[in-house]
């Protein structure tokens, strides 16, 4: 099972729509079993019960959910494929002691790869779509595999965590059905 | 959250707002118009039927000219939104973008830049399942303007029913077209819907079209109950829908 965790200021909220529901719609695509939680009422049991999880993005605007590092506390420990979108990168780099500095992008982008990775060799192409404010560091423990003039993914070194700062469920949907397929352990 | 719909007078961007009335509170349409003057006057056929379609949801109409320059739209489309901002009080916009991340990007950036939320609640649907949805939910989609082959003047004044879209499925998989339209290659107006308080009823159509460009107008335009009965079939097209989370409070439109 594929856990998503959404992360709006509210559970019943257009960016449910947008920012889950693109992912979610590519995973049934490929047959994944989903359950979907919003952030305030993950558990770690659920936690515990999932094959792999993702950590959705949000809106520009929505703020909130970066305030929430306690909920995101079991990612040190996690052995498990996580995905973190945009502000689930976010929520990662800060879980880890990375810095969050102000960074505006809102478009097309194309990004260079840096390693080479199990995950990011499936995304055909090179061209992304970011919608953030916030660009994070490479927290200590992780390595860069993409980057503009900012770090854009990273993976952690002993486990299969990884971020990507732009939209996959937009511009590279190929990159979430390899996440739910391809084996990263 | 007081949010204005983007409104292009399209099935797309009334689906938005049906999406948007079951989760926040549309408050206004928001518009840009061609025009080829100064002053804008509602002076084409699909002016015309959005302000119809303005009347037949309830909502005031924040509507811009704009002479269709392309380093101007996005100032017009700024100035329409701020005038919302002003007069209405929103805090969101919300649009009928379903895939162009050059027209997503355009208006969050001016979102963004004036401190509003962005909400796009049919980002990344399927063509297809959009198709189906707005039939499922009761909605009446009129086709009034075609601009792209294979859509010739037999499609103009066109309701989409269940074999419309079965044929849209057909012909994009031959014509590598966009079955909903997304690339221009027809438009749309909505006679009926959910969020419609009263239905619209065309009659007297007159078809301008040359090969696969065309528009249809109409001499009777007229809002009608929603208790009245319907002219035709066709018109009367009311599937069953969902219910609307939170009404939004009726506004008379100045015409």
């Amino acid at each position: 099972m594929i856990l998503v965790i959404e992360t709006s200021w509210k559970k019943e909220s257009m960016h449910f729509l947008e920012f889950v529901k693109p992912v979610t719609d590519i995973l049934e695509g490929v047959n994944a079993t989903v359950s979907v939680v919003h952030y305030a009422e993950l558990t770690l049991g659920q936690i515990a019960s999932a094959d792999r999880i993702i950590i959705c993005g949000n809106g520009l605007q929505d703020q909130d959910f970066l305030k929430a590092t306690r909920k995101f506390s079991w990612l040190r420990d996690c052995r498990k494929p996580v995905l973190g979108i945009c502000a689930g990168m976010q929520m990662i780099a800060k879980v880890f002691g990375a810095t969050l500095k102000k960074s505006e992008r809102i478009g097309m982008t194309r990004v260079n790869f840096l390693e080479p990775d199990k995950l990011l060799s499936k995304m055909s192409g090179y061209n992304v779509y970011e919608l953030h404010t916030k660009a994070p560091g490479v927290p200590h423990g992780f390595v860069e595999l993409a980057e503009t003039d900012i770090p854009l993914s990273f993976r952690k070194i002993d486990a299969p965590i990884y971020g990507l700062l732009w939209h996959p469920e937009v511009s590279n949907k190929e990159l979430i059905k390899a996440f739910a397929t391809v084996e990263l352990g | 959250m007081r949010v204005g719909i983007l409104f292009s007078g399209g099935k797309d961007s009334m689906y938005a707002l049906y999406k948007a009335a079951q989760y926040e509170d549309p408050v206004c349409l928001i518009s840009v118009l061609s025009s080829n003057n100064d002053s804008f006057m509602f002076h084409t056929p699909g002016q015309i039927l959005l302000r119809y379609q303005a009347e037949a949801v309830g909502l005031p109409l924040v509507a811009v000219a704009t002479k269709g320059e392309k380093e101007k739209e996005l100032d017009d489309l700024e100035k329409a939104i701020v005038e919302a901002k002003k007069k209405h009080k929103i805090q969101g916009i919300v649009t009928g973008a379903l895939a162009s991340t050059y027209q997503a990007t355009r208006v969050q950036r001016i979102c963004h830049k004036l401190k509003l939320w962005c909400f796009n609640p049919l980002w990344q649907t399927d063509q297809m399942v959009l198709l189906h949805k707005l039939l499922e939910d009761g909605f009446s989609v009129g086709i009034n303007a075609i601009a792209a082959e294979p859509f010739d003047a037999k499609w103009l004044g066109r309701v989409i029913d269940e074999s419309t879209v079965a044929e849209l499925g057909r012909l994009a998989e031959r014509y590598h077209i966009n079955p909903a339209g997304e690339g221009g290659e027809y438009e749309t107006f909505v006679l009926d819907s959910p969020v419609h308080k009263k239905r619209i009823v065309v009659s007297e159509p007159i078809i301008k079209a040359s090969g696969f460009s065309g528009v249809v107008d109409y001499r009777s335009i007229k809002l009608v109950s929603k208790d009245a009965k319907p002219a035709s079939k066709a018109q009367g097209q009311m599937a069953k829908s969902q219910p609307v989370k939170k009404p939004f409070a009726f506004k008379e439109v100045d015409l």
